[in-house]
């Protein structure tokens, strides 16, 4: 993780804009039928872009990003990177409780430091009875982000949308337009 | 005649392996010299430091490790400062200015006052060794502090407003040699038997870590052993330094050191679940069974490794080791909560309403109730 920061914010200077693509006002559907839309206009990163089915940001992944979680079946992680550890596997009966749980250890995984993970309440998502959880965490350079996720699982796959961002400043900044998105979202599954 | 060229020979061959003389108390080192550089970088790293959010800040823990490590220093109290850093798995490290970091991971796996003196006085024993400025040492990572520099040098340190410290933290994990931890392993145990403690806690804190690894020596949970030698060679090295001492003294302050760690001992145990590696946890909580007894935390965060390893049999010994919590004082109300758990998943629906309710009245302001009441009902009928 300490080189963790370093690397992405070279890796965000070095890559230029060659590869990170704006996401319009308009409806983009991400992954397995996960559909929102935006109030202003973000930076997507490519699929993958730290292990989520997508990306986006306002300033920068360093400082503030919204990953999505696009319809994860039963038997796999929440994020690539955890593949090969049994014990990471989202499994489709899982309560908000063990997610907020499996978002922890992903956390910690990312060597976050200081983790708190909030306690879970229901949400409504995407029209589907889901929960909500707040988290914070500090990057071992010191920073300390806060961050909010709210989700449902829908037909068996889980659907997410996590927003993190610096306390002192992107975290409160950029809520509202990240709030904007998850009372977009759609799942887009035959019910 | 012979006798004293020997003393000569012997003389001039540690001079040639050891580098840089011992630093006398309160002294810095010579302010055109390279090792003043490393105190710089060091210096910079510690107000980063001191204000990272990581930094565990409780006055009465901080005190008294502060009071353990001036007793271990003796002269050179005035010399260090201990950061205590919250984070699982077992580290310690010394800057080379005199800033001492040890992880909350350790803290957990100490057993009493005498372990903490050793890895106080063996972090020292860096310090004093002038370990961090030795040219071997720097010459292996030349290199890397070169790459390091030039990352920063490109402006990536305006927006990584502490990249001193992860720069340090990152030479810090760079192996010392096996010399040089033998020095501070003796430097340590003469330290601590000065003070008082009873050497063989040093050894005690390697083999418990051998324990906790088994084969697997360098992991998230252990960069301490990752930069320090084979615990068995260590172990060897540090009963014949023992069987030297002119002294052996016993103290261990047990009580005393548990009763400091107890108000943050839950959340330690939590920080070591989270990281899922069920083998090496279970294998530290039955460690610290053996050495304390079991209590109603223990019991339950051992049912909270199980049930999140899932295996075949985990979710038998997990219940079993929430009804162990639940028969021990101050058992904590989340036992109820993870019955429910592991029963809903079972599909036995009755017992998973009952455990939640359960938790629900013994933590009626739980901020997880509305939630664990949305469980309840979505469980109808059976
Ligand atoms: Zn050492």
């Amino acid at each position: 993780m300490r080189v963790w920061l370093l690397v992405l914010s070279v890796a965000v200077i070095l890559a230029g804009c060659g590869r990170i693509q704006p996401v319009e006002r308009e409806q983009v559907v991400i992954g397995q039928g996960l559909s929102v839309q935006g109030s202003r206009v973000w930076n997507q990163f490519p699929t993958g872009t730290l292990g989520a089915d997508a990306a986006w940001t306002q300033d920068g992944l360093p400082l503030d990003h919204v990953l999505f979680i696009a319809g994860r079946p039963d038997g796999e992680p929440l994020f690539e990177r955890s593949r090969s550890r049994r014990s990471l596997q989202f499994r489709s009966n899982m309560t908000a409780t063990e997610i907020a749980e499996l978002w922890g250890t992903e956390l910690a995984l990312g060597e976050r430091q200081q983790i708190e993970v909030g306690a879970p309440e229901p949400k409504v998502f995407a029209g589907h009875s889901g929960f909500h959880f707040g988290y914070s965490y500090a990057t071992e350079a010191g920073l300390v982000f806060d961050g909010s996720a709210t989700g449902a699982v829908v037909a068996g796959r889980l659907y997410l949308i996590a927003f993190s961002g610096t306390r002192a400043h992107h975290y409160p900044a950029h809520w509202p337009a990240a709030q904007h998105l998850i009372r977009s979202a759609q799942v887009l599954v035959d019910r | 005649m012979r006798g004293l060229a020997l003393v000569i020979l012997l003389l001039m061959l540690a001079g040639c392996s050891a580098g840089l003389p011992p630093l006398p108390p309160q002294t810095r080192p010579d302010m055109q010299s390279d090792e003043a550089g490393f105190w710089q970088l060091a210096e910079k790293a510690e107000t980063a430091l001191r204000r990272a959010p990581t930094l565990i800040r409780d006055p009465d823990l901080n005190r008294y490790v502060r009071d353990v490590a001036c007793k271990v220093a003796g002269p050179y109290c005035p010399d260090i400062r201990v950061y205590l850093v919250r984070a699982p798995g077992l580290n310690a490290g010394m800057q080379a200015n005199g800033a001492m970091l040890i992880q909350s991971g350790l803290l957990l796996r100490l057993r009493d006052e005498a372990q903490l003196a050793a890895i106080i006085g063996h972090e020292l024993g860096h310090y004093v060794e002038r370990h961090l400025a030795d040219k071997a040492w720097r010459a292996r990572v030349g290199s890397d502090i070169l790459a390091w520099v030039t990352v920063l040098g490109q402006g990536v340190s305006l927006r990584e407003p502490n990249a001193a410290a992860a720069l340090l933290a990152e030479l810090q994990l760079r192996a010392f040699s096996r010399g040089q931890e033998q020095a501070a392993d003796a430097f340590g145990l003469q330290r601590m038997a000065a003070a008082g403690y009873a050497p063989i806690a040093a050894v005690e804190i390697w083999q418990s870590a051998a324990v906790e690894l088994g084969d697997r020596r360098a992991s998230v949970v252990n960069r301490l052993l990752a930069t320090h030698p084979a615990p068995a060679a260590r172990r060897d090295g540090l009963l014949e330094e023992i069987a030297a001492l002119p002294v052996q003294p016993e103290a261990r302050s047990y009580v005393r050191y548990q009763a400091a760690l107890a108000p943050h001992r839950a959340a330690f145990l939590a920080d070591e679940v989270r990281l899922r590696l069920p083998t090496e946890t279970l294998r530290l909580f039955q460690q610290l069974e053996e050495q304390h007894g079991l209590d109603a935390d223990l019991a339950f965060y051992r049912g909270e490794v199980h049930r999140l390893r899932g295996w075949q049999d985990d979710q038998h010994l997990a219940l079993r080791s929430y009804a162990e919590a639940l028969r021990l004082p101050q058992s904590p109300a989340a036992a109820h909560r993870s019955i429910g758990l592991i029963s809903r998943a079972q599909g036995d629906w009755q017992r998973a309403r009952a455990a939640f309710v359960r938790y629900l009245i013994s933590e009626p302001d739980a901020p997880d109730a509305a939630m664990v009441r949305a469980y309840i009902a979505g469980m109808t009928g059976s």
